[in-house]
């Protein structure tokens, strides 16, 4: 069940159009993945959902009702998590949290929901440490323990990852994946595209607020797959050169370069064409000792979707 | 942790079973604020520091006054103690708000606010009643001076008493301002400038306490009636500004596609009403005195100058409010100045100039003396230089009102517009004659002048033709404001038909009902 619809969203600031017709959807238990460039889009887009902003043009909606018309409503059932963290001054994580807590008028279950919430992020060890002392991966612990505390149905993260160290990423990204699983929509923004394949079920890429691609990662790459020559990892026992001159003569390969020890060529063919290729290498005595098809991750989409051109 | 954070500390121990259901039910924003001052360097700096102050200068009164006794040494050790707490509630309090609002911009916590449940209103509250506990803590630190004070000779604990009081009303009043202005830009430069002028304001309000308490003992006006008229009036006044301040800051946090108008102009209203009234009881109270037109004078500037607002925003209802229109068509056309757009702003401040006109009217013919019917003539002329004012210059670009750069063109063009039509015939005189004449009908006092002294009645004839034609002017688009309003009516009553979630519940009333103005 869709939990998050944009629809031909625009938002412009004077002459710059920072988003331009965008639309979406996110469904229940479902990661997507929102890529772009800096300067892209993905932050206005996101504060537009977020009701802290408002489109020229569009609307979205959250649970079937346009956030535009309903503010309120959108906002009990939406959390966001801004990139940039708000820290109040003389305030410690527990006093934090509680201040959240009575701001969304929590109100017998305040304690219980705070505890828990704390345990999932596990900030136990944190709650009498002021949050302007915090680390910059515990911060974003905290800011998704407030984000959580109204229980929301859709997840708005804008860059949760940015300047976390790998443990704490990997840790974030078990969060977010355990929260997917209690079927929450999560609309995810990250520079970290390895980690969004692992964990995104969709992806958005957004470019001069343009949507350039849209749907779930394995589809894209496979489109990208069948559209694309296959990349194709080869090592022998004849050295790079060698094999070099010999693949350049073999139908299918269109290209060649070097890359540790070995080659990477570009193949147009299917599996069947590919392993005569190989059959065709190891008669003419190339000694191969290692041949990888080199599978489309998210990078690769993103690379081939979008020209780095930033607004 | 310092000692007034172990007290606090020590009393929410104790009391908890007693506290915890009004803890359940207190503002959010008073219980981090309360416990952000009292953990912060602000409060406790201040807070010490006075009571610092004040025990030295209690001490070396007290060791003065042991050499050479005086009749009257607990009014001034009184005043001494209050010359203190004045500074800190009068100066400190209401810039610890001014602040605390500018933090929620620079710390990036206005948008988890706007997020959360909280609505516009009670953030702004719960920053004006953490203004006041903050003072409370103030007062109950001085209030052993204070009865020191009055266990001294010569203390009039009336006296006391009305400037105590006062200086409650002024402090949330200044709380109230701080709020305002701090709520009113972003960035950080005007910031800084609106920070300079709220330091200026504070300090020159406190200076005045100390001047009006000092001015209170020595004259012993306390029990004169006129003068607790007067500062009821002035209470009253001061209250109004206050309320507005509030109102305006309580906007400045509304999403912008809510009704951000609507509580404004219900305010004002409230704020015109309780001028006439106050008008008419002192007229009633001192017939025939200079009361009546003092006063409905400064309540139709005040009025046209909070119109400039009003008439200037953007036509169109966004989309949130266009929910909000009355099903009723006479409802709707009832509550239609109280709604948002610049044509409703037009009906709005013909609907407020209204009970201010007819009251100038009506009084001087009730009340003997009776004044003669000049004073209505001259009440139209006024209205009629007010009117062409406003009307002329936010008609002129009220189709570009959705955009912000025309909007506020069009409010700073109205002053100007004042300005020009007093200045340009006087320039043109001078250019074109021999000396600066301000005879011309740009002047409003030559104008009046004129017409009192049975010269000519052209010149005020002339300014009525000039307000009619821009009252016409106005005219197509207060048209296009009413059709917009049957619109919004027929597209609710259809969305309602077709059972879409298009109704506003309760729940999701954006903290303002617009519809119904209030």
């Amino acid at each position: 069940m869709t939990a998050l619809r944009v629809e031909h969203l625009t938002r412009s600031f004077g002459a710059f159009r920072a988003v331009d017709d965008v639309s979406f959807a996110v469904a229940r238990g479902e990661i997507c993945g929102f890529i772009g460039p800096n300067g892209a889009g993905k932050t206005t887009t996101m504060r537009i959902v977020s009701t802290l902003d408002l489109p020229d043009g569009g609307d979205v909606w959250i649970d079937g009702r346009s956030v535009l018309e309903a503010p309120r409503f959108a906002r009990h059932r939406l959390g966001f998590m801004p990139d940039a963290f708000g820290a109040y001054t003389y305030t410690t994580v527990a006093d934090y949290l509680d201040f959240f807590a009575r701001a969304y008028r929590i109100g017998r279950e305040r304690q219980a929901t705070i505890d828990r919430l704390v345990e999932f992020t596990s900030l136990d060890d944190m709650l009498d440490k002021p949050t302007t002392a915090l680390s910059k991966g515990m911060k974003q612990r905290l800011c998704l323990a407030k984000t959580l505390l109204s229980d929301p149905e859709v997840l708005i993260l804008d860059e949760p990852a940015a300047g976390l160290d790998p443990r704490a990423r990997i840790e974030l990204r078990e969060l977010v994946k355990a929260l997917a699983q209690m079927n929450k929509a999560i609309l995810i923004s990250s520079h970290i595209l390895a980690e969004l394949g692992e964990m995104c079920d969709s992806v958005v890429i957004i470019e001069e607020g343009r949507v350039r691609a849209h749907g779930r990662v394995d589809s894209i790459t496979e489109t990208m797959r069948a559209a694309d020559a296959t990349k194709v990892f080869l090592r022998a026992l004849v050295g790079p050169e060698v094999l070099e001159k010999a693949l350049l003569e073999e139908p299918g390969v269109t290209t060649v370069h070097a890359d540790r020890n070995g080659v990477v060529i570009a193949f147009e063919g299917d599996d069947a064409q590919l392993s005569r290729l190989v059959e065709s290498l190891v008669r003419r005595e190339m000694r191969l000792i290692e041949v990888t098809p080199e599978g489309i991750d998210l990078e690769d989409v993103f690379l081939s979707m979008t020209e780095g051109r930033v607004q | 942790m310092n000692p007034i954070t172990a007290s606090m500390g020590w009393f929410a121990r104790v009391g908890a079973p007693l506290w915890r259901p009004i803890d359940e039910r207190l503002n959010p924003i008073l219980v981090k604020e309360v416990r952000q001052a009292l953990r912060g360097k602000y409060f406790s700096i201040v807070f010490w520091l006075m009571l610092t102050i004040a025990t030295v200068i209690g001490a070396l009164f007290l060791v003065s006054e042991g050499m050479r006794p005086s009749v009257d040494g607990g009014v001034k050790f009184f005043l001494a103690m209050y010359g203190c707490l004045s500074v800190a509630v009068h100066v400190f309090v209401p810039f610890s708000v001014f602040l605390s609002v500018g933090s929620e911009w620079e710390e990036n916590t206005y948008d988890l606010l706007v997020l959360s449940d909280l609505r516009p209103r009670h953030i702004v509250w719960g920053k004006l009643l953490s203004a006041v506990v903050q003072m409370l803590l103030f007062y109950t630190a001085f209030g052993p001076f204070l009865v020191f004070a009055f266990l001294l000779r010569g203390l009039d604990l009336t006296g006391a008493a009305w400037i105590l009081g006062l200086t409650v009303i002024t402090s949330t009043g200044l709380s109230c301002l701080a709020l305002c202005l701090s709520s009113l830009v972003r960035h950080r430069f005007a910031r800084m400038i609106l920070m300079a002028l709220q330091a200026v304001i504070l300090v020159f309000a406190c200076g005045l306490s100390i001047t009006f308490s000092f001015a209170l003992f020595e004259e012993r006006f306390i029990h004169i009636p006129e003068f607790r008229l007067a500062a009821a009036f002035f209470a009253t006044a001061f209250l109004m500004v206050a309320a507005f301040a509030f109102a305006i800051a309580a906007t400045r946090f509304t999403h912008p596609e809510e009704n951000r108008s609507s509580s404004v102009r219900v305010l004002t209203s409230v704020v015109v009403l309780a001028g006439v009234a106050w008008t008419s009881y002192l007229y009633s109270w001192r017939p025939g005195s200079e009361i009546l037109w003092s006063l409905s004078i400064t309540l139709m500037i005040g009025l046209t100058v909070i119109s400039i607002i009003f008439c200037t925003e953007p036509e169109s209802l966004g989309r949130r409010v266009r929910l909000q229109v009355p099903k009723s068509p006479l409802t709707a056309l009832l509550v239609a100045p109280y709604l948002p757009g610049g044509s409703r702003g037009v009906l709005f401040y013909w609907l407020n100039m209204l009970p201010i006109v007819a009251q100038l009217a009506i009084l001087p013919r009730l009340i003997p003396p009776r004044r003669p019917m000049d004073d209505l003539a001259i009440a139209f002329g006024l209205l009629a230089y007010l009117a062409a004012y406003l009307l002329f210059p936010t008609v002129l670009f009220a189709r570009r009102h959705d955009q912000a750069r025309w909007r506020n063109i069009a409010r700073i063009l109205v002053p100007i517009f004042a300005a020009m039509s007093f200045v340009v015939p006087t320039v043109v005189f001078f250019l074109f004659g021999s000396r600066v004449r301000a005879d011309h009908i740009g002047n409003p006092v030559w104008t009046i002048e004129e017409w009192m002294r049975k010269d000519s009645m052209l010149p005020l004839m002339s300014v009525a033709v000039i307000a009619l034609i821009a009252c016409t002017l106005n005219l197509p688009r207060i048209g296009r404001g009413f059709l917009e309003l049957g619109r919004c009516r027929s597209e609710r009553v259809k969305r309602e038909a077709a059972g879409a979630p298009g109704a506003v519940s309760s729940a999701d009333d954006g903290g303002s009902s617009a519809a119904t103005g209030a």
